[in-house]
C-alpha cells in the first residue's frame, strides 16, 4: 500500500480540500473518492454502474475529464487533483449540473424516428452505413467531451460533441424519416460550423468515439443536403 | 536611426507584446478550464502533454501563428506603402529588414507562416475527407516536421548574411 496525496476541488471554501489515502494497485479514482468519503461524509460526488457505462462519475483528474471508476490511481504519482466537470455550474463539490448539456443533446431530437413511407427493417450487417453509425453509438453522454471542447464547454451556444455525434450516428441511418430536420438543426448557429476542430472532444472521450469525425461528418452532409 | 525607423521598430515592438499577450491567454485559457495532463507549472503541464492532446496545442498554436501572421501583415502592408510616398522613405525602413535582429525576427515570422499554411491544409484535408484520429494526429506530426525543416532551411538563408 502506497500513500497518495489527494487534492479535491470543494464548492464550500472552508470544506477539507486536502486528504492522504493508502491505495495498493489495481485502485480507481472512484475508489479513492469512496475510501474519502468514509473519512469526510460531506464530500459529495456522483457514480452508478461503477463499470463505465452510465456516464454519471465523470470528473477531472488532473485536469483531465474521465470516468472516475475507470480510471487507475499511478502509484508513485505526486499527487491526485480531483475537480468537477469544467464548463458546468457546479452543484456541490464533484456534483455539476449537466442541464445544458441535455438541453443540447434534447434540441437534436436525439431520437430515432421511422420513415412514414417505408417497412420497417434491420440494417444488414454489412450495410456500409453501419460503419458510419457504429462509430458513435458508444456515446454514454458522461459529458467528457462537453468539458474538453473549448466552445461548449465555454459558452453553451454550442451544442457540442455528444449531441452532434448523435445526431450524426441518426442521420446515417437510411431508416431515420427525420433525416432532413435533423440536418437542419445541426446547422443552424451554435451547430457543426461553430466546431474548431481543437478535438478536445476526440481526445477525451473514455469510450473512444471520434467525435469531431462525426461532426466533420454531418458538416459535409449538411452541405451537401444545401443547408 | 532615423524617425521613420523608430517609428517602425515602436510599432513592431508593440505588436509583438499584443501576439505575445494574446498567446499567453490563449495558452493559459486552454490549461485552466481544459484538460491537461498533470500538475505543476504550466511549463510542466505542456511538457507532460500526452498525444491525445497533440491537436488541442495544434490549435492553440494555429490561432497564435494566425493572429502573429496577420498582425505582422498589416504592419508591412503600412511600410510597403511607404513606397507611394516617397521611394527614399521606403528604403530607409526596409534598411532595418537586413538588420540581425529583424533577421531572427524574419526566421520567426517564417516559422509562424509554415505551421499556420501546413496545419492549415491539414485542416482543410480533414474537412474534405474521411480521416481517422491517428492519421490526423499523424498528419499534425507530418505539418510539423515539414515547418521544422523547410524553417530550418530558410532560417539559414536569412541568418547566412549577418553570421557570414
Ligand atoms: S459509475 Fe457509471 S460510468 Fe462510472
Amino acid at each position: 500500500m502506497t500513500a497518495l496525496a489527494v487534492e479535491i476541488e470543494r464548492s464550500d471554501s472552508e470544506a477539507r480540500r486536502h486528504f492522504t489515502v493508502e491505495v495498493g494497485e489495481p485502485t480507481m479514482v472512484l475508489d479513492v473518492l469512496l475510501a474519502l468519503q468514509r473519512t469526510d461524509a460531506s464530500l459529495a460526488f456522483r457514480y452508478s454502474c461503477r463499470v463505465a457505462m452510465c456516464g454519471t462519475c465523470t470528473i477531472r483528474v488532473d485536469g483531465r475529464p474521465v470516468l472516475a471508476c475507470r480510471t487507475p490511481v499511478l502509484l508513485g504519482a505526486d499527487g491526485l487533483l480531483l475537480e468537477p466537470l469544467a464548463g458546468l455550474p457546479v452543484v456541490r463539490d464533484l456534483i455539476v449540473d449537466t442541464t445544458p448539456f441535455s438541453t443540447a443533446w434534447r434540441s437534436v431530437e436525439p431520437w430515432f424516428t421511422p420513415r412514414a413511407d417505408a417497412e420497417p427493417r434491420v440494417l444488414a450487417a454489412d450495410d456500409p452505413s453501419r460503419e458510419a453509425i457504429e462509430s458513435g453509438l458508444d456515446c454514454i453522454s458522461c459529458g467528457a467531451c462537453w468539458t474538453a471542447c473549448d466552445l461548449a464547454g465555454a459558452e453553451h451556444r454550442f451544442l457540442g460533441p455528444a449531441a452532434l455525434n448523435r445526431a450524426m450516428t441518426l442521420a446515417a441511418d437510411a431508416r431515420d424519416g427525420a433525416r432532413d430536420r435533423r440536418l437542419r438543426l445541426v446547422s443552424q448557429e451554435g451547430g457543426v460550423t461553430r466546431c474548431h476542430y481543437i478535438h478536445g472532444c476526440s481526445g477525451a472521450c473514455p469510450k473512444g468515439i471520434d467525435p469531431a469525425a462525426s461532426i466533420r461528418r454531418l458538416r459535409r452532409w449538411s452541405i451537401g443536403a444545401g443547408r | 536611426m532615423s524617425a521613420l525607423q523608430v517609428v517602425f521598430v515602436a510599432a513592431l515592438t508593440a505588436l509583438l507584446l499584443g501576439v505575445v499577450l494574446f498567446s499567453a491567454f490563449t495558452v493559459r485559457a486552454a490549461l485552466v478550464v481544459r484538460p491537461t495532463t498533470a500538475r505543476g507549472s504550466w511549463l510542466v503541464r505542456i511538457g507532460r502533454a500526452s498525444n491525445r492532446d497533440v491537436q488541442r496545442w495544434a490549435f492553440v498554436a494555429h490561432r497564435a501563428t494566425g493572429v502573429a501572421v496577420f498582425a505582422f501583415l498589416l504592419l508591412h502592408v503600412f511600410d510597403v506603402a511607404l513606397f507611394t510616398l516617397s521611394p527614399a522613405r521606403f528604403d530607409d525602413v526596409h534598411e532595418l529588414y537586413g538588420t540581425a535582429p529583424m533577421r531572427v525576427f524574419e526566421c520567426l515570422l517564417f516559422f509562424a507562416i509554415l505551421f499556420h499554411t501546413f496545419n492549415g491544409l491539414r485542416l482543410v484535408l480533414l474537412d474534405v475527407a474521411e480521416i481517422r484520429l491517428s492519421t490526423a494526429r499523424r498528419l499534425l506530426h507530418v505539418a510539423v516536421a515539414l515547418t521544422a525543416v523547410a524553417g530550418t532551411a530558410a532560417s539559414v538563408v536569412i541568418l547566412k548574411p549577418v553570421v557570414a
